[in-house]
């Protein structure tokens, strides 16, 4: 029989984790809770978490993938705290939020212009992500937690309702808003100049 | 919805409606005549159209987001020093 590859049981010496690992499960949380501190210390909680569950590490995933799904509970946890606080004190926003985006009859209030082709080249794209980053910074905690699990993590709806303890039409409406406001944003932030266009403000519904 | 209630939304639906389904439709399968009525209104409306757009572009752009590590942020000295302490102190 041929030999098998040996495969590591054990995880490394956790003295190693923070420089093997650290910036990465740090970009990974900073990009969905959108805050240094609470990222810090959730990485911190994932090292220590897996250090107390050293045993339960097969090896049979890299380690790296083994300390990012602890920290991917672990800010679904955190989204969960924060929703739960949030909900207590501050009513969910009902349809009113669209009155403000939309004139008499459902039109634009601010209508969508600019926007072109779908091919961002490299460095249209690390503009956007530039641009994209800011506007997500800027969005309110209840809509900043459904971009981060929807649109970072492509979780399925049910999971999110589950996660925020929300109906799934309160969801669609959550995403709803999410995206018009990162849309206004972005035109501003993204296109900038390019929104202007004489031939781009006249066309209409 | 009965059917003259559906030939009436399709027929009236505005961009406020027509924005929420080009939302919704990547959240859940729309019925057919929300389909219709995205389309039709699709078809007369350029600032929605600008707006299903956006939403392709943001989609396509979240995809390779997440698949790209972003290099420019790091833990901090101090961070990284505490939480090598706080591992030591649990080992």
């Amino acid at each position: 029989m041929p030999e098998q590859p040996a495969t590591n049981l054990t995880t490394s010496d956790p003295a190693t984790w923070v420089d093997a690992h650290g910036d990465i499960l740090f970009r990974y949380a900073v990009k969905r809770v959108r805050d240094r501190e609470t990222a810090e210390e959730l990485v911190q909680e994932t090292l220590l978490a897996a250090l107390q569950n050293r045993d339960s590490f097969s090896g049979k995933s890299a380690e790296q993938t083994w300390f990012i799904s602890i920290l991917r509970n672990k800010i679904v946890d955190h989204i969960r705290k924060r929703a739960r606080e949030r909900d207590r004190f501050e009513p969910t926003p009902d349809e009113t939020y669209f009155d403000a985006k939309f004139a008499k009859k459902g039109k634009w209030s601010d209508a969508p212009v600019g926007w072109s082709g779908s091919n961002l080249s490299p460095d249209e794209l690390r503009e956007f992500r530039a641009a994209l980053d800011l506007c997500a910074d800027k969005l309110p905690p209840a809509l900043a937690h459904v971009f981060s699990l929807r649109e970072l993590d492509q979780m399925d709806s049910d999971s999110i309702c589950k996660v925020l303890s929300i109906t799934p039409t309160n969801l669609w409406t959550r995403l709803h808003r999410m995206r018009i406001t990162l849309r206004e944003c972005l035109e501003v932030h993204w296109l900038g100049d390019a929104k202007t266009t004489p031939a781009a403000a006249k066309e209409g519904c | 919805m009965n059917l003259l209630k559906k030939i009436q939304f399709v027929l009236n639906v505005n961009c406020r409606q027509a924005s929420q389904l080009l939302s919704d439709k990547s959240e859940r399968p729309l019925a057919g005549y929300e389909r219709a009525a995205l389309r039709f209104h699709l078809f007369v409306c350029g600032p929605c159209r600008k707006y299903a757009l956006f939403l392709l572009i943001l989609r396509d752009v979240m995809m390779r987001i997440s698949a790209e590590p972003n290099d420019a942020v790091h833990l901090s000295h101090e961070s990284r020093s505490r939480i090598k302490a706080t591992l030591e102190a649990h080992s």
